[in-house]
Formats: C-alpha cells, structure tokens, sequence
C-alpha cells in the first residue's frame, strides 16, 4: 500500500507593496520582531512562579496583540507594542517607519512615498532613532548596534514565495548604519527639531470632563465648595503632555455669629461666590495614553476670576501644580483623579490659595486606524 | 551635578511655595458701639483694635485690609423716617453734630429706617452701605484707636442702634 501524502503550505508570508515598491502600512499590529527586546536588563524572575510571574506583574492581566480587529474581545498590544526607546503612534507600521527614514539617509534606497501616514511614521522614527543613540552616548550600551542587528535579523525573515514554491529572500538590501553613525545623528538631530511639532502631536489626544471640590486655603471668605470642569491634552512625547482646562468653582458661605451674647444675636454669612479659571496645562510623566496606569505631575497657569454677591470681582492669574493617576483602558477611555494646589497672588504680596481634588473621565484619541 | 540641580529646583519651589501659604484671609470682627443717639446727646464708642486678639496677633502681618462691613440693627425711636451715619475720627471730643460732620470722616450711610420701625443690616448687606472705607482702613494700618459717633441724617432724631465691623484683612509674613 502506497500512501501518497500531498503537502500545502499553511501560509505565505510576504510583504505588499505598491508599484513603487514602498510597503503598505498596516493597521495596529505586533511587529515581526516583537519578541526580539532591544535590550537584555538585569532583573529577577520568582522562578516558583514560572511564567506566571508575567500575569501577575502585569497590570490587569493584559493579553497580547489581537491579529484582527474584529476580534473585539481582545485588545491592542501592551504599550501598542512598543518597546523601551520606541516612540510610535498605534497604527504607524515598523514598515513604513523604515521606508521613509531610509529613503532620507541613504541616497533614495527606498523612494519616499507619498503617503501622509508613511511621512508622519518617519518623523516618529526619527525620534526613535534619535532616543537609540543619546542613549547610546549616555549609557554606553551599543544599542544602535543592537537595533542594526535586529532590523537584519527581520529583513532575513522575510520570504516570498518563487513561482515554484520555494522560499527566497526577497531582495538583498545592505547593511544598515555603515560608517554613517555620525552622518545618522546630525541628520537625526536636525530633522528631530524641524519636526517635532509635527511628529509629537499625534501621539495622543485626550478630552475629558470632572468634578470634585475645591477647599480654599487660609481663607475666612470662602468654604470648601463644588468643582467641574473640562479639559483637553496632546501628548508631544510619551512623558510629556500639554494641554489647556477650564473649570468652575462653587464655593460655600462662610458664617458668622454677631452680637454675641445679646437679644439681638443672629448669625449672618456673605456669598462665598465662584471661581472660573482657565488656562493652559503641562503634564510629565506617563501621558502617552497607553493603557493601564499613568501617574503624572502637571502644572497649569491661567486666568482666575472670584466672582461674590455685593463685592467687586477679583481678576488675577492663577498657578497650580500637583499629581494625577489615570487608569486608561484598551479600548481608550481613561478614569482619572488628580490633587492640585492652586496659587493666584494678589496686589498686596498676598495669595488665594486652594486645594482641589477632582476625579474626571477622559476619552484617548490615537491616529486613526485603517 | 544633577542632584544638585534637582534639589536647588526643589528647594527653590519649596521656598515659592512656602512663602504663598504663610499668608491668608483672616476676618475680625470688632463693635461699633451701641446705645441710644439723639440729635441733643451723641452717642460714641472708643473703638481699640488691640483688644482684639485676632489684630493683635496679626497687626504687624497686615498685609491689605481688603473688606470692610459693617453689620447693624437699628430702631428709629421717631415717627419721621431717618437714615444712620456712621462717621470715624481720632478725636473722641465730639459733643454735637455740627462737630461730627466738620471733623469726622463719614464712612457707613444705613438704607432709611422707617418711623417708628428698625432695620436690620446684615453681613453681606452690610459691604454696600460703606460709602468710604479709606478712613477705616487708615486706623486698622494705624494705630487702631479711634471714636465711632452715629448720627442722623436729618435735624431731629433718636436711633437705638448696635453696630459691629467686620474687616478682612491679608496677613502674612
């Protein structure tokens, strides 16, 4: 008995591209050399544990990236499937982040492509490829030799299929990087401060509403009172945000007790009045809006205004600064509570001071996927 | 170097801070006196500041006086209507209205009593009826003595009156 068996491929991978060979970008995705780490750190794993050490110092048990987005169950890769020293927008495919970012510094390897996503993508690598060699030059890791291998590495992997179903590598590229390590960084360097506005805006923008209280500091004239407010931020790199806000106070009538003692005695309070504000705000520290849990500082100059029943209105500008913690989740919403101490000097060398705290909602908004 | 960097950053933000939360908004209130005042007998309170704890404790701090009110209950013991003024001096030798008007600075004018009827100022009302607050914030930055006389608007009158201040005041180092 003869067993004939017949063998398919499962699968063919290789690249899209137009018909001036430029790559297509893809939606959000993980990247071929996701699990390649760009460095190899010194850290300590429970080995009683194994590999659920990873679950459990993971923030809500996150899963992996979802290959279709139909797949509505699962979500976005952890950090967008960045790694420490990636500044990315989501749905910015490694891809096209290479083809123009080549096409730039080696004489027209690649031919720059027309497309706004890809041109956006090789601003975001600049800044990539920027981080890599200041880090380089700081730390003394070879990073950009690491970064030089891994990209070979991944240019190897990818196959395409001749006309008689054998696997060959698709082109013969060359090396990366060559004698052009300090060509890299002043064109880096450059190109980082002509686009910076450019690139950094993107990232992330967040809109969100909140309320919570306002307690005036060492002030007789004001109670603690009701707050809400709206607000907006774009991040310009994963650690840094800015941002503008307007909110608007309720403070409670303080009172007071007169002709103590006497038949007359009553007690009688003044309006405790309200504040609008509003102004601009900077944020440091994890602002890029990726989900899971962001701590930031933050801090907000802007207009006061102090408005009470009978009085004259107080017109200053104010300060603030203080922490924030928001939990943002996959699909783009993030919870929010934030302190903040709030200064507004007057004429007379004195302040208005208050604490707030409010908790809000915010809604994230990344490049637009396809 | 960056240490030292970051913790002069700090220090100095600490100090900025420091200095914006030592000072605030204090309220003192003090009488203005009380008791009956015709047109024939002037009724007058030596107002001391100074034994008012919360000045004392702050008199060198004043930073602004920034409010003033005066809070007041009053009974108009006539049937023609009347108004209160309410003037301030440093001379407390005052004998008659005449006297008043000439050497006292008018600070509090009250909405009219009715004959026969009382009125009451309250707190909040009481910001709108100051018709100069500068004498009274020369004697809080003062020396903080100085003689309260009520008199009426009109020749013939006779107010049961009580009456405090209530100033606020920036204080701080």
């Amino acid at each position: 008995m003869f067993h004939i068996r017949i063998f398919l491929a499962h699968h063919i991978e290789m690249a899209l591209k137009n018909d001036d060979r430029c790559i297509f970008a893809t939606g959000g995705r993980r990247d071929v050399n996701n699990d390649i780490p760009h460095l190899v750190m010194t850290c300590f794993v429970i080995v009683r544990l194994g590999k659920r050490h990873y679950v459990l110092s993971g923030f809500f048990l996150v899963p992996r990236a979802a290959w279709y987005r139909s797949y509505l169950v699962e979500v976005f890769p952890e950090m967008f499937g960045l790694e420490i020293g990636q500044h990315y927008a989501p749905s910015v495919s490694h891809e096209s982040l290479r083809v123009l970012f080549f096409s730039m510094i080696q004489g027209g390897h690649y031919k720059p492509c027309e497309c706004f996503e890809q041109l956006l993508a090789g601003y975001l690598h600049v800044w990539q490829s920027l981080w890599c060699l200041i880090y380089n030059d700081i730390y003394g890791k070879d990073v950009l030799n690491t970064r030089r291998i891994m990209l070979q590495n991944r240019r190897d992997t990818r196959l395409r299929t001749d006309g008689e179903g054998r696997k060959s590598h698709i082109e013969n590229l060359t090396p990366l990087f060559q004698g052009e390590t300090m060509k890299i960084k002043v064109i880096a360097a450059l190109f980082v401060l002509i686009s910076a506005s450019t690139a950094g805006a993107v990232v992330d923008i967040a809109v969100g509403g909140y309320g919570g209280m306002d307690i005036p500091v060492a002030n007789d004239e004001a109670k603690s009172g009701t707050l809400f407010g709206v607000h907006a931020r774009a991040s310009v790199l994963s650690f840094l945000a800015v941002g503008g806000y307007f909110r608007s106070s309720s403070f409670g009538d303080p009172e007071q007790t007169f002709f103590e003692g006497l038949p007359d005695e009553f007690t009688s309070s003044i309006d405790g009045g309200g504040v609008k504000s509003f102004g601009a705000e900077a944020y440091v520290g994890k602002v890029g809006g990726t989900p899971g849990v962001n701590v930031f500082f933050y801090g907000s100059v802007g207009s006061y205004k102090w408005t009470r029943d009978n009085r004259d209105d107080i017109s200053k500008v104010a300060w603030s600064v203080g922490p924030g913690l928001e939990i943002v989740f996959p699909f783009g919403l993030g919870v929010e509570g934030r302190g903040l101490f709030q200064i507004a000097p007057t004429d007379n060398s004195g302040s208005l001071k208050s604490v707030v705290w409010f908790v809000g909602a915010n809604y994230h908004f990344g490049l637009p996927l396809k | 170097m960056k240490s030292f960097l970051y913790v002069s950053l700090v220090a100095l933000l600490a100090a900025s801070l420091g200095g914006c939360i030592v000072n605030g908004q204090i309220i003192l209130t003090e009488s203005f006196g009380g008791g009956v005042t015709t047109d024939d007998i002037l009724n007058k309170e030596v107002v001391d500041l100074n034994s008012n704890s919360d000045y004392a404790e702050h008199k060198d701090d004043i930073k602004s006086v920034d409010a003033i009110s005066v809070v007041a209950s009053i009974k108009n013991n006539l049937p023609t209507d009347a108004k209160a003024h309410v003037y301030i001096s440093d001379d407390p030798s005052f004998t008659t209205v005449e006297e008043v008007k000439a050497g006292a600075e008018l600070v509090f004018v009250s909405p009219t009593i009715p004959g026969d009827g009382s009125l009451l100022v309250d707190w909040a009302d009481g910001f709108m009826y100051m018709v100069d607050e500068k004498p009274v914030i020369d004697q809080v930055l003062g020396d903080g003595i100085f003689t309260v006389y009520v008199i009426g608007n009109v020749a013939d009158f006779d107010l049961d009156y009580k009456a405090e201040v209530t100033i606020t005041l920036t204080v701080g180092k």
